[in-house]
């Protein structure tokens, strides 16, 4: 696999892979550990976690022509996508997978070496997110972990941009405060 | 290295199979062509099929009952025991496998026959990749030796003669001397189902750990 695709924003890696399928894996490698990272502080098993972070990629490659750049930032895409996977997997009581079908991709066969590595993922700043207050959460989630704007956020809110800043600012202090305790 | 390159690997294949020629094709050419092939493998799958009743079904080894092969609908399998899982599985795999697969044909399917049924179907993407050093798209694998065509055509006749069982992983032992190795494949939900068990690994030092005195 080229490295000269590790250098090329997240845009270009999407817009790219239609004719170059490389580059996409450059895009897969920069984000895996921060998509396994949020599946694995959500349920907590490193197979489900892998199985999720399968899905939302297969469903990122799938959609990848119709990412448009201006709307929102390649990360905050893939959360999005990484949310909704999570959500209606759910709701089903199993991993979904449909993107894989229809990509026919092969069935994920975890290595002992694999599930380590996912499982070395240290995913307790994400958990300790989960214990802030409601309002700081959603705006760290969004912010820190969706890397949206703070424009983006506020009107996902419904408040001010300067509020927005004020709970990141809070839940940040909150959340250093508590990793220096532990 | 990522956490989970066979993923990585599987993403890479599914974009290059998204800008496969195939798919540029307009859809009405598609369509005629669909149906001359359909028409040729439905001709051509009878003759195979009376061939295979014949001459190529693979007998089930005395330790090892395998039931009769009639199709390969996965549904079959949960009223299988794990060995005879095992033994279906690695039965079918060899005389695809001894047919030297086209690297291609680790992508899942053969671009050249889409409908025809390959070894990689019965394997694990890395040992695929490893047999022929090719790597999906179209990446040669270095330090890689690709095993020898005399060693893949043994399998042309070879059929499992012993399994052995170990947690999620199993081994089968053919009658041409060679081991390989299945994991048991975790079932999510995926349609249509993967068989129940992947070979991860052929020859080496399976059959030391699996079947060995110290086994």
């Amino acid at each position: 696999m080229s490295p000269v695709w590790d250098e090329t924003p997240d845009e270009g890696l999407l817009a790219a892979t239609r004719s170059e399928p490389a580059a996409f894996g450059a895009f897969y490698r920069r984000h895996e550990d921060r998509i396994l990272g949020y599946f694995l502080s959500r349920v907590g098993d490193p197979e489900v976690a892998a199985d999720l972070t399968a899905e939302t990629f297969a469903a990122a490659l799938s959609s990848a022509p119709r990412f448009r750049p201006r709307k929102a930032p390649a990360a905050a895409w893939l959360f999005g996508i990484a949310r909704n996977t999570l959500a209606m997997s759910r709701r089903q009581g199993r991993v979904e997978a449909r993107a894989r079908r229809r990509l026919r991709m092969a069935p994920l066969v975890l290595t002992d070496e694999a599930i380590e590595r996912i499982t070395a993922l240290d995913p307790t700043a994400l958990a300790l997110v989960d214990e802030l207050p409601g309002d700081q959460q959603d705006a760290m989630r969004a912010r820190v972990i969706d890397e949206q704007d703070y424009a983006d956020i506020a009107m996902d809110l419904r408040c001010s941009e300067a509020v927005v800043r004020k709970r990141v600012s809070r839940g940040l202090g909150t959340l250093r405060a508590r990793m220096e305790g532990k | 290295v990522t956490r989970i390159p066979q993923l990585e690997q599987e993403l890479v294949a599914a974009a290059a199979r998204r800008r496969s020629p195939r798919r540029l094709v307009r859809p009405a050419v598609r369509a005629v062509l669909a149906a001359g092939a359909a028409a040729v493998a439905v001709a051509l799958g009878v003759v195979v099929a009376a061939d295979d009743d014949a001459e190529r079904r693979p007998q089930p080894a005395p330790g090892v009952q395998s039931p009769p092969a009639t199709n390969d609908d996965s549904s079959l399998y949960p009223s299988l025991s794990s060995r005879q899982q095992v033994a279906r599985i690695a039965n079918r795999w060899a005389p695809l496998f001894a047919a030297a697969p086209n690297p291609d044909a680790c992508a899942g399917y053969d671009p050249l026959h889409p409908s025809r049924e390959v070894a990689a179907k019965y394997m694990a993407q890395p040992p695929c990749e490893q047999a022929v050093c090719k790597r999906v798209p179209d990446e040669t694998i270095e330090n890689c030796t690709p095993l020898s065509p005399e060693f893949q055509r043994s399998f042309e006749n070879a059929t499992v003669e012993d399994v052995a069982e170990r947690g999620n992983r199993a081994a089968a032992r053919f009658s041409n001397g060679a081991t390989v190795v299945l994991q048991k494949v975790k079932q999510s939900g995926l349609e249509p189902r993967p068989p129940p068990w992947l070979i991860t690994k052929i020859g080496g030092d399976a059959y030391r750990r699996f079947f060995g005195p110290d086994s």
